[in-house]
């Protein structure tokens, strides 16, 4: 399998190579897209780029955390939780700005559901506990409305992966999903076929769009060398190709204040409720 | 129509179509049955391995309560599975049985209970507390075809849950069917060529049967020669035995037949020669005494010239009278010497100038020699030879063969006289040793005379046979006399009257 092989290059990763993590927070399952990306990189930083992934957010940030990846694309929620050992490297632009929304997706023969409060006693998808648009989306969306959210739905589940919960709602296991706009909106382009029968059945407020953050151990001057790398791929044919295969407008450097949204749901939310668990 | 009254030329091959079909059908319901035993084999053991697999597969979801990667996990094989394959839904229970997830979540939802599953289904769940494997093949369709169980449980051995694995029996039947489809599909070339060469054999076994049949069918209406053509060409075998059995019957019929044509030929000469006899007699009293009263008037009457000349008239027609009344009876002169060989002799000389002239040849060959004697009266054979010689001489063709083979065997003497020639007609055959004979041909009447009459009354004396036979352009008449001094002498009842 693609994701072995990347994760056995990881951890052979050559001397000096630069180890860039990736999360499902884009369709990091395109293989041949991370090839080009990764060899695009190389050029411009003049080093290896070894790109890494893993079953969950929750492991790409450890890796970060623990200095074995020096950069990752992550999602906004755990950048939040752990602003103090991460460094803002880009932020990419999508639709004109580094934003974008949870939606609320259910089956097309759900034609009645507008909001996630009137699915209770359902199965619900949620994507990866340290999603925002997955999981403190809905979240908050429960809390805000005065309902439990482990109480609301009779089961929920994570599928560690947006795509896998457009599935997860197309195939009858789950009655309604929390997905990223992002990654719907690109499916919706890219593959049709993964969203046929599947609805957006509500989106929510723009949130800071998933940022590429470096450990704040790293070099000030390797991250701002991967940051020129990311800003300059307007500028080329390369760069141009690698934006609209990955759906986005292209990086900028971005203010850790456009995260204030998912702040103000964490705070809410863990007001709410002691631990994590949906 | 009964069964018995059917031919054997249809019975055969009907009994060898019907060995043919029975044979196809053990056969086939044999392999039918292996392949209903193998398709079930072949169900309960890639059950039971899909539920080993699925079992070890899913520890580690169930245990983390990962619904989704579990989902992955079952969805897999029914995603791999080929087209004819009749696996259906796989349904894991967990410890509580409720459905804990369901390869087809909108029929199946998760958490729904175990007991609201199919039937088949709900027994094998009802039995989930079993740490074995299990299948059950439900009767009829309405329960669901088919399901197999099997534990999931954790590395001590706890329950974590159920395996249910249930199949399309429609589909499963499917595939049966297309297997039935194909033995169908060997067996009937097999079918269209064995029956037709079935039928074929059958046909030609019977055969002689029936025209063993046929030909029995025709004895005592037509003939038996033209029956025996008609019987099966010879074999060994039981029909072989059955044609030479009747061929035997058929021979002695036509002996029989034959016997009996002579039998009443006999009786017929016997009665016209016990007729001919008597008035031979009647007229032999009145004659002797008309003779007698001609030779008195002659010598003691005065007859005139016109009277005596009239007298000498009656005496002549007199005598032809006589005459011809005792050619009709046969008299055995008792004073006759012994057959000698220079009778032979005589009979050769008396009938050359004949032969001459008409141009023939003859065979003569002759056993008698030298001063040996027969104890048979010599006037009668010679009598009897040189009517037949004759006879022989007078149907002969111009320049034709004449022959005379006379031998002697025990105790018989046997004298053959043959002669080429037109043939006499059968229906002259039959009747040809009765006196004054005519028989009407081509080329005019032909009389026989009393000379044959007269041979057969010398047999019948000597109490010998004669036949007469004319076949292939040459008559042969067959003389056999019993060489018995006592024979020889005793009269005839013609005789003695």
């Amino acid at each position: 399998m693609a994701s072995v092989a990347l994760r056995v290059a990881a951890v052979r990763a050559a001397a000096g190579a630069l180890r860039f993590g990736t999360t499902p927070v884009i369709l990091d399952d395109q293989i041949a897209l991370l090839g080009v990306w990764q060899r695009y990189l190389e050029g411009r930083l003049k080093r290896p780029v070894q790109f890494v992934q893993r079953g969950s957010y929750r492991e790409i940030l450890d890796l970060l955390l623990n200095g074995n990846v020096d950069v990752a694309w992550i999602c906004g929620y755990p950048f939040v939780l752990n602003e103090a050992q991460l460094n803002l490297v880009a932020m990419p632009t999508y639709q004109g700005a580094p934003l974008y929304q949870s939606y609320l997706i259910v089956p097309e023969q759900d034609t009645i559901t507008t909001s996630i409060v009137q699915l209770p006693g359902r199965v619900f998808a949620f994507s990866d506990p340290l999603s925002n648009s997955g999981h403190l989306v809905p979240r908050f969306q429960l809390i805000e409305a005065g309902k439990q959210p482990t109480q609301f739905f009779r089961r929920s589940f994570f599928t560690f992966a947006h795509r896998k919960v457009v599935e997860a709602v197309q195939v009858g296991l789950a009655d309604g999903g929390a997905v990223d706009g992002y990654v719907w909106d690109t499916l919706v382009k890219q593959q049709p076929t993964a969203t046929a029968g599947v609805r957006v059945a509500w989106k929510s407020a723009r949130f800071g769009f998933p940022p590429i953050v470096a450990r704040a151990s790293l070099a000030a001057e390797e991250s701002e060398a991967v940051a020129a790398a990311l800003l300059g791929m307007g500028g080329s044919d390369a760069g141009v190709q690698l934006l609209r295969s990955l759906n986005i407008d292209g990086f900028q450097r971005g203010s850790v204040s456009v995260f204030d949204g998912i702040r103000e749901m964490v705070r809410v939310s863990e007001r709410a409720t002691a631990g994590g668990r949906p | 129509m009964k069964l018995a009254d059917v031919s054997y030329r249809v019975k055969i091959p009907l009994a060898i179509s019907a060995v043919i079909l029975l044979t196809e059908l053990v056969v086939a319901t044999a392999l039918v049955t292996r392949a209903y035993s193998d398709a079930r084999a072949d169900l309960e053991a890639s059950a039971r391995n899909l539920s080993t697999v699925l079992a070890r597969s899913l520890r580690d979801p169930m245990v983390r309560d990962d619904l989704w990667q579990a989902f992955e996990v079952i969805r897999t094989p029914l995603v791999a599975r080929a087209a004819d394959n009749p696996l259906q839904d796989i349904i894991i229970l967990d410890a509580q049985s409720r459905v804990f997830v369901s390869s087809d979540p909108r029929r199946i939802p998760v958490l729904t209970p175990a007991q609201s599953l199919d039937a088949a289904l709900v027994a094998l769940a009802s039995n989930s507390q079993a740490t074995g494997f299990d299948l059950v093949v439900a009767r009829n369709r309405e329960q669901g075809g088919m399901a197999a169980a099997g534990p999931i449980l954790a590395d001590d051995d706890t329950r974590l849950g159920t395996v249910l694995l249930s199949f399309d029996a429609e589909r499963y039947n499917k595939r049966l069917q297309s297997t039935l489809v194909q033995l169908a599909l060997i067996s009937l070339p097999g079918l269209l060529l064995l029956i037709p060469l079935g039928w074929y054999w059958g046909k030609r076994m019977a055969e002689p049967l029936a025209d063993m049949a046929q030909a029995m069918s025709r004895v005592g209406r037509d003939a038996p020669a033209a029956i025996l053509q008609d019987l099966p060409a010879e074999s060994r075998d039981e029909i072989g035995v059955l044609a030479q059995r009747a061929r035997g019957m058929l021979d002695q019929l036509a002996l029989k037949e034959s016997m009996e044509r002579e039998m009443i030929a006999s009786e017929r000469l016997a009665a016209v020669g016990r007729v001919s006899a008597a008035i031979a007699h009647e007229i032999n009293n009145p004659l002797g005494g008309m003779i007698n009263g001609i030779d008195t008037a002659r010598l003691h009457g005065q007859p005139d010239a016109v009277t005596r000349k009239t007298l000498d008239l009656l005496e002549r027609g007199l005598e032809q009278i006589r005459t011809t009344v005792s050619a009709l009876l046969v008299e055995a002169r008792l004073d006759s010497p012994q057959l000698s060989a220079q009778d032979w002799q005589d009979l050769r000389t008396l009938i050359e100038p004949q032969l001459t002239a008409r141009a023939l040849r003859l065979t003569w060959r002759v056993f008698h020699s030298g001063s040996e004697r027969l104890p048979l009266p010599a006037h009668l054979i010679r009598q009897l030879v040189l009517n037949i010689l004759l006879n022989a001489v007078k149907s002969a063709n111009q320049g034709g063969r004449v022959a005379l083979i006379a031998m002697r065997s025990t105790g018989r003497l046997s004298i053959e006289v043959s002669n080429t020639g037109a043939p006499i007609p059968p229906a002259m055959l039959a009747r040809l040793f009765e006196p004054f004979v005519v028989a009407n041909e081509r080329d005019g009447k032909r009389s026989y005379g009393l000379g044959l009459w007269v041979c057969y009354q010398i047999v019948r004396q000597l109490q010998g046979t004669i036949i007469a036979e004319s076949a292939n352009g040459r008559t042969r008449f067959v003389v056999s006399l019993p060489i018995d001094k006592g024979a020889a002498n005793t009269p005839t009842a013609a005789q003695e009257t």
